[in-house]
């Protein structure tokens, strides 16, 4: 670049404007060039933005409906396991309230175990179906009023198994099979079906035998006195470390203490299932 | 089996949003960038659905639609194009012979939707 242009002759001169003239106007070109990619690299994120939204837009829509299944799918698995659990008692006369007064029981223990939501959900579904294997079990056996001989003993003693089976095949109450095939089970290893003993059992069966044997030896009476509560609460002290499980007895022994087994029992205060 | 989905747009970014869309172990994705990029993997894979942007750059959109529907070999494939304007691009489908018209910004679920039918409307 020459400051000086004094001392250069006219072609010279006219040299050194023709080449400032083509080098402005390439200048001129690059510069609309980059404005151009600029506007268009501005629209494109304009488009990409839109996109976005849309995809955001979607996604909200798509997770409310989830949400909005799921809600309805666990309201279904409720009132299925209520209904499966209510077959077992419309053919059984002698259990009938019994089921849920087990579950009632059995929900208690579990809480005083500190257990979260979804464990006592599984635990809702295992007490309320732990005798669906019934269903199984000929009439005539289940409905027989005096006792049973050997081989309709043997029989009703497959109930634990059938219900296990049935809830195989269903992936939504298969959490629950441990509560239905241990429940007959004993800490001594003399129960049924696998005569499992002491923590061989899960810890399902170990709390079910005792919420089942407790409601089965009030049950024997007419009326559901307090004394008939603590007498049966004395038998299934009586039998910590031979038919159940010493801690799951233990713990049964506070919440009776507490006054917790009397109030979940006791109908007309309105405990519900899902509350305890 | 797996379903071949060729995709045709200039914008890197939208390609991959397409890509990760459409993504599913029924479908294989292709790429292409441009008009004679996407006629040339069309060759080569036979591809079971196209999506073409309109805007594409060399071949445009509309006519990669034409040639693909004029082709014997390809005139059952199905054509989704899509267009920046709504009013403008229902005249350049028509033209171009496309099954679905899709607008941008267009809604995901609205689009695997549209490819799930006119892909099972092929009857395979």
């Amino acid at each position: 670049m020459i400051d000086d242009l004094s001392g250069l002759t006219r072609t010279e001169l006219e040299a050194q404007v023709r080449f400032w003239r083509e080098q402005s106007l390439l200048l001129g070109m690059d510069f609309g060039q980059v404005r151009q990619q600029l506007r268009e690299q501005g629209s494109e994120l304009e488009i990409m933005r839109a996109q976005l939204i849309s995809y955001a837009e979607d996604l909200n829509r798509e997770y409310q409906l989830e949400r909005q299944r799921t809600q309805e799918v666990e309201s279904l698995l409720v009132a299925t396991v209520g209904a499966l659990a209510n077959s077992i008692e419309a053919r059984d006369p002698y259990t009938r309230g019994h089921t849920d007064r087990v579950a009632r029981i059995a929900l208690a223990m579990c809480a005083r175990l500190g257990w979260d939501e979804k464990e006592m959900q599984v635990a809702r579904m295992g007490s309320l179906l732990h005798d669906i294997g019934k269903i199984g079990v000929p009439d005539a056996i289940l409905r027989k009023p005096g006792r049973l001989d050997t081989e309709e003993y043997a029989l009703m003693k497959k109930h634990p198994e059938i219900g296990a089976q049935i809830l195989h095949g269903i992936s939504a109450l298969s959490p629950a099979i441990p509560w239905v095939i241990a429940h007959h089970e004993r800490w001594d290893g003399r129960g049924y079906p696998h005569g499992l003993a002491g923590e061989e059992i899960p810890q399902a069966g170990r709390i079910l035998a005792i919420a089942d044997s407790f409601d089965a030896m009030t049950s024997r009476r007419a009326y559901r006195t307090q004394v008939a509560l603590d007498e049966a609460a004395a038998e299934v002290r009586a039998c910590a470390g031979t038919q159940f499980d010493p801690h799951m007895a233990d713990l049964f022994q506070e919440i009776f203490a507490d006054g917790i087994v009397a109030a979940v029992l006791d109908l007309d205060q309105r405990w519900h299932l899902h509350a305890i | 089996m797996t379903k071949k989905i060729l995709i045709a747009d200039d914008s890197e970014a939208l390609r991959t949003l397409l890509h990760a869309t459409l993504r599913d172990p029924r479908y294989e994705i292709i790429q292409a960038s441009g008009g004679v990029q996407a006629l040339a993997l069309r060759e080569m894979h036979k591809p079971d659905l196209v999506i073409l942007d309109e805007t594409i750059p060399g071949i445009g959109g509309v006519e990669v639609c034409r040639m693909i529907k004029r082709s014997p070999a390809s005139s059952n494939t199905p054509v989704i194009l899509m267009t920046q304007n709504e009013a403008a691009g229902q005249s350049l489908v028509q033209e171009a012979g496309a099954d679905v018209h899709i607008t941008k910004p267009f809604s995901p679920l609205g689009l695997l939707g549209t490819v799930e039918r006119l892909l099972s409307s092929k009857g395979d």
